[in-house]
């Protein structure tokens, strides 16, 4: 059940929506970082890292994107969970302490798309202009993470099925 | 509030009127060990989450756990946290909340926990209604002690060695159970929605009386099929029932997998004995002669 755009919103509530999402996100690649750490995946933890970095200077490009445009602040959390399940962020359950960064990589693309689409359909069903023309401009910079992604992932082959075999599992079965 | 490069960074995005209390705030500076994937991540994000909502100041909560891996969320928080003997939280948390009524007194642990060997203690705190917030991390296994059938695994699951042809026995159903023996709140959610998750323990703990909130977690290293509950589990569509004869049969006819919703609200105060008793140990104790 991830959050799903709503009609109408204002030019406030989609700054207040962005921040939020930017900053869960930027907790949630933290927490998986020290995830990582705690698994001895040194590649992952650091690769981790540089998303939460990311994920920090988005926070700070739409707080200056809002104070360019002269927007009010909104409310802190408009209701319990806001943003824990918006689209850039990357949910806990899709971890595996082998992952390789080809894994990570491809799993930060797909919340990158998943926002893009996101703000584009948030664009679509608006009528409020203002926040057309900043849905839309949102919609492009999340496209250009993509992108930058893609670029960052081709160092990276696929790894071969089996990736997740552990000849000595950290919590084998007697 | 602790200067981490995060809130530094936070500060340099602008001035904002900001709460005193972000999630952050609840969170120790003690990483969870847990394996990645396992969904109690997810349930600790929901709880500093839905504390952040409800504006609690860490020193005015404190969380109490069993033994088990979901039991180890106190030592991930800055609250009052309390890490007991294993089956006997809820005893200890009810204690703590009859002598500090002005604590919000939160209650963690698994389905072995909460179960098995503190089955007993699971019912008389449902009877008795006290005021705490019971949060049980469902994965129907033992995870810390690697992999045991638990009293909520199906019966023809043969993941262990010790039950190579499934326990052969009836699941224990703890909802049913919660609403026949008292219990004011009862919901049911999945750790891969944590929005809907914070929102309900939200609710939960703002509702008088003794709730209850089973959340479906993953234990991917011991469950790995558990991976799948994102696709099988149902959102509820419509929840809220303060109608005992309607709750029943819901929970009833359940296969246990619709989540995301509150299955009962009940109505009845929540057990406080005089405050002239508190601090009394045996005026305390008559009140708990069953
Ligand atoms: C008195 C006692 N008996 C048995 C144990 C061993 N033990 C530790 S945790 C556990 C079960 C944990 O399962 P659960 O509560 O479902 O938590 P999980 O680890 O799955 O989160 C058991 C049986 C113990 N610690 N103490
Ligand atoms: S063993 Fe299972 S319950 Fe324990 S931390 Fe690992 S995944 Fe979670």
């Amino acid at each position: 059940m991830s959050e799903k755009p709503i009609p109408n919103r204002s030019l406030e509530e989609l700054f207040e929506f962005a921040r939020t999402m930017e900053l869960e996100a930027a907790r949630r690649y933290t927490q998986l970082s020290d995830m990582m750490a705690q698994h001895n995946n040194s590649e992952l933890t650091d690769l981790f890292k540089r998303m939460a970095d990311i994920e920090w200077l988005h926070v700070y490009n739409v707080e200056k994107a809002r104070r360019e445009l002269d927007v009010m602040e909104g409310t802190p959390s408009s209701y319990p969970g806001f943003g824990l399940n918006a689209p850039e962020v990357p949910d806990f359950l899709s971890m595996h302490y082998l992952l390789r960064p080809y894994h990570a990589l491809k799993l930060a693309m797909q919340h990158e798309e998943r926002a893009a689409i996101f703000y584009t359909e948030l664009a679509d069903s608006t009528e409020n202009d203002e926040v057309r023309a900043v849905a839309l401009r949102f919609a492009e910079e999340e496209k250009n993470h993509v992108r930058e992604l893609q670029q960052w992932l081709a160092r990276y082959p696929e790894p071969e099925p089996g990736w997740d075999d552990d000849p000595d599992p950290p919590n084998e079965l007697e | 509030m602790e200067m981490t490069i995060q809130n530094m960074q936070l500060a340099q995005c602008g001035s904002r009127s900001a709460e005193p209390y972000d999630s952050d705030s609840y969170l120790s500076g003690v990483k969870p060990i847990w394996c990645p994937g396992c969904g109690d991540y997810s349930v600790l994000t929901s709880l500093t989450n839905a504390l952040a909502y409800l504006q609690l100041s860490p020193e005015q909560v404190a969380l109490v756990s069993g033994i088990g891996c979901s039991s180890r969320i106190p030592a991930y928080t800055s609250v009052y946290g309390f890490h007991g003997v294993h089956g006997r939280a809820l005893p200890v948390a009810t204690g703590l909340k009859i002598t500090r009524p002005d604590l919000t007194v939160l209650v963690a642990g698994g389905d072995g926990d909460g179960f098995s060997i503190g089955g007993n203690h699971f019912l008389h705190a449902c009877r008795r209604n006290v005021d705490l917030t019971y949060i049980i991390m469902d994965n129907q296994v033992y995870g810390m002690t690697k992999g045991q059938a638990s009293p909520t695994t199906a019966p023809d699951w043969q993941g262990s060695e010790l039950t190579p042809h499934g326990t052969g026995v009836n699941p224990f159903q703890p909802l049913v159970i919660a609403l026949a023996s008292g219990a004011n709140f009862i919901a049911r959610c999945f750790s891969g929605e944590p929005a809907n998750l914070a929102e309900i323990l939200v609710q939960a703990i703002q509702h008088p009386g003794f709730s209850v909130v089973q959340i479906l977690s993953p234990c991917v290293t011991f469950r790995p099929e558990q991976r799948q509950w994102k696709n099988s589990v149902r959102m509820a569509e419509s929840g809220l029932d303060t109608d005992i004869r309607t709750a029943a049969r819901r929970l009833m006819e359940d296969d246990g997998m619709t989540v995301g919703q509150i299955l009962y609200k009940g109505k009845r105060p929540a057990y406080q004995p005089q405050s002239a008793s508190r601090g009394d140990i045996h005026k305390l104790e008559r009140g708990f002669v069953l």
